[in-house]
């Protein structure tokens, strides 16, 4: 059978004009609240309020049910665009820095010859220190910034020296003091009386608050005193509303690069304090598509649980890695960034790490956006697009689940678990015991590091939150587990560098939490759950039960996506007639629907 | 909000065909259609764009379409009769039935991954986003699923890629 056939034969089918005309008599539907079972026995009278980090979800317990909105920013109708090669980096040859062209400025120095020369990767000569006659080795801004720009400058070392106008003295700020500068100003920097031998300035600009250029450059002097200059970062992204995340080609060894997604304003930029540090980012789906920072190691123990909080911190993505030269860690850098997707499409940017990594960056967000930071596993895909990751456990077979059960060389599994453990505790996590962990080797799964692959249910209450996708029926309004989401929302990857990989879909925390009546819930609850599941599915018997939250509902208001979780009975059980176990996490084919019986617990 | 109309014109084929492919019953796949856009008029959120918008009426045409199976609480039998007026009574030599109903026959799970990647388009990482599954879980399905039928994809694949949909 071709694709072909399959494309050419559904062309074929058709809806009726009865169907439109049905559907263009749609009037005045009135918006449709969460839902709550109608069997409800009894209706617990406390309401739980939820947060959920980095933007907050508000989850309210509504007899036994909790409703979790998920509040999404505002629509902020500045996104980014596609990217124009206007709007984008130069790349200059091998061995010269990016040139930025949008919202970039560049630095000269008088160099050795007597001329003006821009600071450049290569190292310049700098004029000969003239300590009699200036205050310190001169640097000059370039004219073309905006004149609404900000730009401070500080020194690692020596000091920074700057007359604010020329009818002033000159003000000396030492190293780690900021000054703030005109554009086309020069200014001075100084060595001290301290080991000044090499620096390091620092220059950046912003417009309105946003970064929007940076540059960091390195002073050394040559045992004869003679210093030369050199430029080891720029950081530069267009900051217009219709701007996109403007880079492409090659960056040079020695340039950092970290991009920064303004989670308010779906605008990108770079932002210097992202150098060297490491921020976990992924998207939210609840927040439309927008990257999250879960965590980072700066916040580790306080995971962002409030909208202030996310606003706070910047977005990042980039990759950790090692420096070959120092055996130090170091952020990756890019090297490679591509733009994916065709004219119809969202653009899709693919940033290839030099460790290979990929991740990638959905360019206007208009709808849900995806990344990896996994490279092709396998070359089995036939489609042309890179495989990513491992499949979620539903979607590996027995052989494949009992492939990935060994200790791996570097560490055993509970020395991995305990690893992760201690991070999840450190955020506030709280975790259910019925966890999965693979062990993933790189000989079973190319491009893959070795690792323990784990993967959790949050726990609410002390019961486990199944995300996923249980539905009301339509006729008798009971509710389904019908079908896998992969249901785990924290996965981890352990590696002999340690945690290596950590994202989480939400992180709920209690406020105001009075709990659940789910203590009179009776036994008989559970029976007469279990005999309406064994009518639906015929000869089962019931290996394990387990009190779960589940989500039975969401809704979209104008700011919120809200999710309505449900006390509720799971049942793993065994067919009896091939004595295939079924877990509560597990989902049978359309044709073949494993039912677990909803039942109210209090 | 569009009219709905407008919106119907845009959208309302390619979530029929997606429902039936899901459905394998014309009514049924008219109802999760009108079912789609009733929810559409009731809670809809405020769309950044037209793929936003068209990718938010997947999901729910194919959460609708797969709800709407588990209501009936039976096995879907795929009748070829039935499959040949969705298409509109083939010719005795068309081997579209046959073809639709080897779609159709397959899990639920298989069969959306592969309308949605091969028809409409979609990218596996677009269509993880979609489904709230993850991109893995995708490759699988669409490996899985051409497994099952034999699809001869890889010498068609970039003709298909410039394939275009409503």
């Amino acid at each position: 059978m071709k694709i072909s056939d399959y494309i050419s034969t559904v062309e074929k089918i058709r809806p009726d004009d009865t169907l439109r005309n049905r559907i263009c008599s749609i009037r005045n539907i009135a918006v449709v609240e969460p839902i709550v079972p109608s069997q409800r026995k009894k209706r617990a009278s406390s309401h739980l309020l939820w947060v959920i980090p980095a933007a907050a979800i508000l989850m309210v317990l509504f007899g036994g049910a909790l409703i979790a909105r998920v509040l999404m920013p505002a629509a902020t109708g500045n996104l980014p665009g596609s990217t124009s090669p206007s709007d984008s980096f130069a790349t200059g040859s091998e061995t010269t820095i990016l040139t930025p062209v949008v919202h970039a400025f560049s630095i000269s120095v008088y160099a050795a010859d007597g001329t003006m020369a821009p600071v450049t990767k290569e190292a310049v000569s700098l004029v000969s220190y003239q300590n009699d006659t200036l205050p310190g080795i001169p640097f000059t801004m370039d004219s073309s910034i905006y004149t609404d720009s900000i730009i401070t400058v500080e020194a690692d070392k020596g000091a920074i020296v700057y007359a604010p106008a020329s009818d002033k003295d000159f003000v000396t700020y030492s190293a780690g003091t900021i000054c703030t500068i005109k554009a086309g100003d020069t200014f001075y920097w100084s060595p001290d009386s301290t080991d000044s031998s090499a620096a390091a300035i620092t220059i950046t600009e912003k417009r309105s608050d946003v970064f929007c250029s940076y540059i960091r450059m390195s002073l050394s002097s040559d045992p004869g005193g003679e210093y030369s200059a050199k430029i080891e970062t720029v950081l530069s992204a267009p900051i217009e509303s219709s701007g996109t995340l403007s880079v492409s080609g090659k960056i040079q060894d020695g340039v950092y690069l970290n991009a920064a997604i303004d989670p308010v304003s779906a605008g990108y930029y770079f932002n210097p304090d992202a150098v060297g540090k490491r921020y976990i980012t992924h998207l939210e789906p609840w927040n439309d598509g927008k990257f999250v920072s879960a965590f980072s190691e700066e916040l580790e123990g306080a995971a962002i649980r409030t909208q202030q909080e996310q606003d706070a911190v910047l977005h990042f993505v980039e990759v950790k890695g090692t420096d070959n030269a120092t055996g130090k860690p170091i952020t990756f850098w890019v090297n490679d960034i591509t733009e994916l997707g065709n004219e119809n499409r969202t653009a899709y940017y693919k940033y290839r790490y030099d460790n290979g990594v990929d991740i990638l960056i959905k360019g206007n967000f208009s709808h849900q956006a995806s990344f990896s930071t996994k490279t092709e596993r396998t070359a089995e895909s036939a489609t042309g697009y890179p495989m990513y990751y491992l499949p979620t456990l539903d979607d590996l077979t027995q052989e494949e689940k009992d492939s990935l059960q060994q200790e791996l060389p570097f560490a055993s599994r509970a020395q991995a678990l305990a690893a992760v453990m201690q991070k999840l505790d450190k955020l506030g996590i709280s975790v259910s015991p019925d966890f999965w962990c693979y062990a993933v080797s790189s000989e079973q799964f190319p491009d893959n590091a070795d690792c323990y692959y784990f993967g959790f249910r949050q726990e609410l209450n002390g019961l486990p939150v199944y995300r996923n996708d249980w539905v009301k029926e339509q006729q008798d309004k009971e509710y389904t587990l019908a079908k896998g989401s992969g249901g785990h929302d924290v996965c981890v990857e352990y590696s002999e560098d340690g945690i290596i990989d950590f994202r989480i879909s939400h992180i709920y925390l209690a406020e105001n939490s009075s709990g659940c009546e789910i203590s009179e819930c009776t036994i008989p609850d559970i029976i007469s759950a279990y005999d309406k599941f064994v009518e639906l599915n015929g000869n089962y018997t019931v290996t394990e039960v387990k009190l779960a939250y589940v989500e039975t509902s969401y809704a979209f208001t104008e700011t919120d996506y809200v999710v309505t979780l449900e006390p509720c009975w799971a049942f793993k059980v065994r067919n009896n007639d091939t004595g295939e176990e079924i877990d509560y996490s597990e989902y049978g084919e359309s044709t073949e629907w494993y039912y677990v019986p909803y039942s109210l617990a209090g | 909000m569009k009219e709905l109309s407008e919106t119907y014109d845009r959208y309302g084929v390619m979530l029929y065909r997606l429902c039936v492919v899901i459905l394998a019953n014309k009514e049924d796949a008219e109802d999760a259609v009108h079912e789609t856009f009733l929810k559409y008029m009731g809670k809809a959120p405020a769309f950044e764009s037209d793929e936003h918008e068209k990718a938010w009426l997947i999901r729910v045409a194919s959460n609708t379409a797969k709800d709407s199976i588990r209501s009936r609480k039976i096995r879907t039998a795929v009748d070829i009769d039935e499959i040949s007026e969705l298409i509109g009574g083939p010719s005795p030599e068309d081997s579209s039935p046959e073809i639709l109903s080897r779609v159709m026959n397959l899990p639920v799970k298989y069969r959306v991954a592969i309308h949605l990647h091969y028809f409409e388009g979609y990218k596996i990482e677009e269509i993880a986003a979609m489904q709230n599954i993850s991109a893995g879980s995708v490759t699988m399905r669409l490996k899985r699923g051409r497994e099952k039928l034999r699809l001869e994809l890889e010498d068609e694949y970039e003709d298909i890629r410039l394939h275009q949909h409503c």
